[in-house]
């Protein structure tokens, strides 16, 4: 075989391969990807890069994961369920309240030039601040730590949600709201049936940002607080040196937190139907 | 004036008074008059063609009218009450669709009728009658660009306006469709027996449609001459072969030859402004 042979048979060998991969159907690839993930790390505590000689080997994380999920409790007595509803429940409360005060104010904003000149700066000065540095201030001035902790994953949400909103309306071309008004639609009716419409991927965009804020915010509030939540139970288990309860909690996180954004993207795509259209027929 | 059908079969409803219109942007050395005493009244029912070359203020007359825009100088004036901003009484088509992508194409149509409080039963015997029956479901985003047109102007009949303003409707379109269009919304006109105002750069669209086709001078946009239409109504486009509308042709492209002739002789002039997509017309010689 010529060089030239050769290397027509490698091209094709490697296009047959690139082909053969993408009939693989998605689940069995993602599944694929997650056990990667477990080799990796299978391999770094065997091998004993860094300090993994000390951490738990996959297998026995996801055994202790199986437990826990049949009630075992956790490092400090309570089931690993009732922690994770503390946390996701403060998350989706968070977010939830999140997105009731920004889309309204983001709408707002973008709307009025007034709005945008006098509250911005204070939205641009406000953004930066991590969430968590808000603890401290949220711990003293409100009455409970729950609603500290609520109000601090309440800003992680925030901020995301509010600028998105505000730039998504002022982005909505003018020319639909001309369109709009020469059919005879007054202000309210142009804000509801274009400006937020217009906006809301936009807006929907936001709020996955700010799910995903709010899950880091809420871990990091409930190690510094609280008795309870996921970010509690991470602590408290690295505290009393158990490896496994660790890598337990943070399981929980990552996959609440994926569940959790895969629902934004669910609900995105219902309320946006016309985004998916393509072309008929 | 020897058009016969709609044109003048009308309550007198959908008079346009443009009266010494005058529209600059800017200010200072930036300055620029896009439109500078533009004189102009379209009877009731009447169909009127603003023809001009590129960047020529001819869609900031229609614009005016619309209400987008309040006058530098001179007054818009419809029915005798003086534009002070956008109506249902002045449905407009713009040059690119503006269907709303997030409604389907039904509710699109329904749009003004609904926000009006009005009774939409209309609706589907309107899309039967445009041909889009079928894309009621859709949305705008799945159409092809002769269908969101043909959607876009029932959105606008949906309304009955009095005044149909079109600021060059069919210049995205290929020729045939372009052509099926010109005779769809010709049927609309008679059927509505609104007032038309219909800005195009295509002296063919223009003379095709028109009961008087009015040309308006590049920068400032003035009005150069008013050419009426002699065709027997309803047109066909077997009309555009015959004597009558060649001489009208050589007419008006002799009108416009000067000032395009202006346009390319002043190459520094800024462009810009109304033709989005085709650049300054060359007159055919």
């Amino acid at each position: 075989m010529s060089v030239r042979e050769r290397r027509g048979v490698l091209v094709d060998t490697i296009t047959d391969a690139g082909t053969a991969l993408e009939s693989v159907p998605r689940p069995l690839l993602r599944l694929t990807s997650v056990l990667g993930l477990f080799v990796v790390w299978w391999a770094f505590v065997r091998v004993g890069v860094l300090g993994f000689g000390f951490f738990v080997s996959p297998v026995e994380a996801l055994s202790a994961v199986g437990s826990h999920l049949f009630g075992e409790p956790v490092a400090d007595g309570e089931t690993i369920h009732l922690h994770a509803g503390y946390t996701a429940g403060r998350v989706f409360a968070g977010t939830a309240l999140a997105v009731a005060v920004a889309v309204p104010l983001g709408l707002a904003i973008g709307v009025s030039e007034l709005l945008e000149r006098y509250l911005y700066p204070v939205v641009e000065l406000l953004r930066p601040i991590p969430p968590i540095a808000w603890v401290p201030l949220a711990l003293v001035t409100f009455p409970t730590t729950r609603a500290g902790v609520l109000f601090v994953v309440f800003l992680g949400a925030f901020f995301p949600t509010l600028v998105n909103a505000a730039r998504g309306v002022a982005a909505v071309d003018v020319e639909y709201r001309r369109a709009a008004a020469s059919l005879g639609a007054s202000d309210g009716q142009i804000l509801r049936h274009v400006l937020l419409p217009s906006a809301l991927p936009a807006i929907l965009t936001g709020v996955s940002i700010g799910i995903g804020i709010g899950w880091i915010t809420v871990v990091a509030a409930e190690m510094i607080t609280g008795r309870f939540g996921l970010g509690h139970v991470i602590f408290q288990a690295y505290r009393l040196v158990d490896v496994e309860s660790v890598v337990v909690g943070m399981i929980a996180v990552g996959v609440l937190g994926w569940l959790s954004t895969a629902a934004v993207a669910r609900i995105g795509s219902f309320a946006t139907p016309w985004l998916d259209g393509g072309e008929l027929r | 004036m020897s058009s016969d059908t709609g044109a003048t079969a009308v309550g007198g409803r959908g008079r346009i008074e443009i009266d010494g219109l005058t529209k600059a942007y800017g200010s200072g050395g930036d300055r620029i008059v896009a439109v500078d005493g533009v004189d102009l009244t379209v009877e009731p029912g009447e169909f009127v063609a603003v023809l001009g070359p590129s960047g020529c203020g001819k869609s900031t007359i229609l614009e005016c009218v619309a209400g987008y825009f309040e006058p530098t100088a001179g007054s818009v004036r419809v029915d005798g009450e003086p534009v002070s901003g956008p109506g249902p009484d002045r449905g407009v088509v713009f040059q690119e669709n503006r269907l709303f992508p997030w409604k389907t194409v039904r509710e699109n149509v329904a749009f003004g009728p609904e926000m009006r409080g009005r009774p939409t039963d209309g609706v589907d015997g309107l899309l039967e009658r445009m041909g889009i029956a079928e894309f009621a479901d859709a949305y705008p985003g799945q159409l092809s660009g002769g269908m969101a047109q043909r959607a876009e102007l029932a959105r606008l009949l949906a309304n009955e306006p009095s005044i149909m303003l079109m600021d060059e409707p069919f210049s995205a379109l290929d020729a045939m469709t372009r052509e099926r269009m010109q005779v769809e919304s010709l049927s609309a006109w008679r059927e509505t027996a609104a007032t038309t105002l219909f800005v195009t750069h295509d002296v063919e669209e223009a003379i095709f449609l028109a009961d008087r086709v009015v040309v308006v001078s590049a920068r400032p946009g003035r009005v150069k001459t008013v050419v009426d239409v002699p065709l027997d109504r309803p047109r066909r486009h077997d009309v555009r072969t015959s004597e009558a509308f060649t001489s009208l042709k050589g007419e008006l492209l002799a009108s416009i030859h000067g000032e395009a002739g202006v346009e390319f002789a002043e190459p520094s002039s800024p462009q810009g402004g109304g033709d989005r997509r085709t650049g300054p017309r060359r007159p055919e010689p």
